[in-house]
């Protein structure tokens, strides 16, 4: 067996190991949300930390596995940009995490909207966005069939009217909430991006569907799906914070561990078939 | 080389990373672009088909995979040739 070999193995194992504590976490969190009572006895500290842990971790390796891609594709790859923003993306997003919850959790300090966190946040979200169109660019000129000349554009234009609409609608409550100013440009910039996002992410979706059957499909269907997964999170999160019921936390956690680890596992496959 | 099992050939080996639909509208607009349909294909032709393929496939699994997966196309049409009466 090569040093290589065993490198190999061993990020193969650890990849395992978060999508396995990944996996356990949301679960965990989704019978907290169904049978609170089953939770009494257990100090909420422990099940924050469990959160915590089950958001940054598939973050990382999503992060690392984004890098390695980046690293297997040679200069002057045209994709190789928009798999380095994507790794910035995780690497962002692990960053603003591990933020709140060092904040939170370790030196015990309450919640603050905006945090040093929110920046990070939102320069993730502008290179998910970034790296969203520029994955869609170069598909559609990577020389594969993909999509007739007007496929692209009717489905960019459906989906910004769709979301459009449905983000004036869906996004109305937490814009008119009356809270400071600072507060509530956080809680409605989260949301709007989350839509922003969507229209490239629909382009993706059309764009993979060509490829089912192959590795592609398998990586691409699980990075959108981490999108949408994500995106549906952070209106829930809005919603629920506006609404102040506290006792669907965990159902958020679940929708971010979920996320999170579906567009690392989306990572780890593009990696895995590059490497093999 | 008949036209059909080169088809097949490339079909077979890209079909893991792209499907096997994307592979086969891919082989046959890239040999109708070159202008070879139908017809016998010259081991040259081959070449000018991997070629074009090369750059595709290139974008999403980078070139020192690309160069693997057409390496197999190859491997996959000598042993035809060898198999074949």
């Amino acid at each position: 067996m090569t040093t290589r070999d065993t490198k190999r193995g061993a990020e193969w194992i650890a990849s395992r190991a978060v999508v396995a504590y990944a996996a356990v976490a949301s679960l965990l969190f989704l019978v907290q949300t169904a049978a609170p009572s089953l939770f009494v006895g257990v100090p909420p500290r422990l099940m924050n930390a469990a959160g915590f842990l089950g958001m940054l971790a598939p973050l990382v390796l999503g992060c690392v596995e984004a890098v390695n891609v980046v690293r297997r594709l040679e200069r002057g790859n045209r994709a190789r940009p928009a798999w380095m923003l994507l790794a910035g993306w995780l690497g962002a997003f692990a960053t603003g995490e591990a933020i709140l919850g060092v904040s939170k959790y370790v030196l015990g300090l309450p919640a603050q909207t905006p945090s040093a966190g929110d920046a990070f946040f939102l320069i993730g979200y502008a290179m998910l966005i970034a790296a969203a169109v520029w994955f869609v660019r170069v598909t559609l000129t990577s020389g594969f069939p993909v999509a007739t000349p007007r496929e692209p554009w009717v489905v960019a234009i459906v989906a910004t009217v769709v979301l459009a609409l449905a983000g004036c609608a869906v996004l109305g409550p937490i814009a008119r909430a009356s809270r400071p100013a600072a507060e509530a440009a956080v809680a409605i910039a989260y949301p709007v991006l989350d839509f922003v996002v969507l229209v490239p992410t629909a382009l993706l979706v059309l764009l993979t569907t060509r490829f089912r059957g192959g590795r592609l499909w398998v990586v691409w269907t699980l990075i959108l799906s981490g999108f949408v997964v994500l995106s549906v999170a952070d209106v829930l999160f809005a919603y629920f914070d506006l609404a102040g019921v506290a006792w669907l936390d965990p159902l958020l956690s679940t929708t971010f561990i979920v996320g999170y680890t579906l567009t690392a596992s989306g990572a780890a496959a593009q990696n895995r078939m590059m490497a093999e | 080389v008949n036209h059909d099992r080169v088809v097949e050939a490339a079909v077979r080996t890209l079909a893991p990373y792209v499907g096997r639909n994307m592979a086969a509208s891919a082989v046959r607009m890239h040999l109708a672009k070159l202008g070879l349909t139908g017809a016998p294909l010259t081991e040259a032709h081959v070449e000018q088909l991997l070629a074009e393929l090369a750059p595709a496939l290139c974008v999403f699994v980078g070139r020192a995979k690309a160069d693997d997966v057409l390496a197999g196309v190859r491997e996959a049409l000598r042993n035809d040739r060898r198999n074949s009466p």
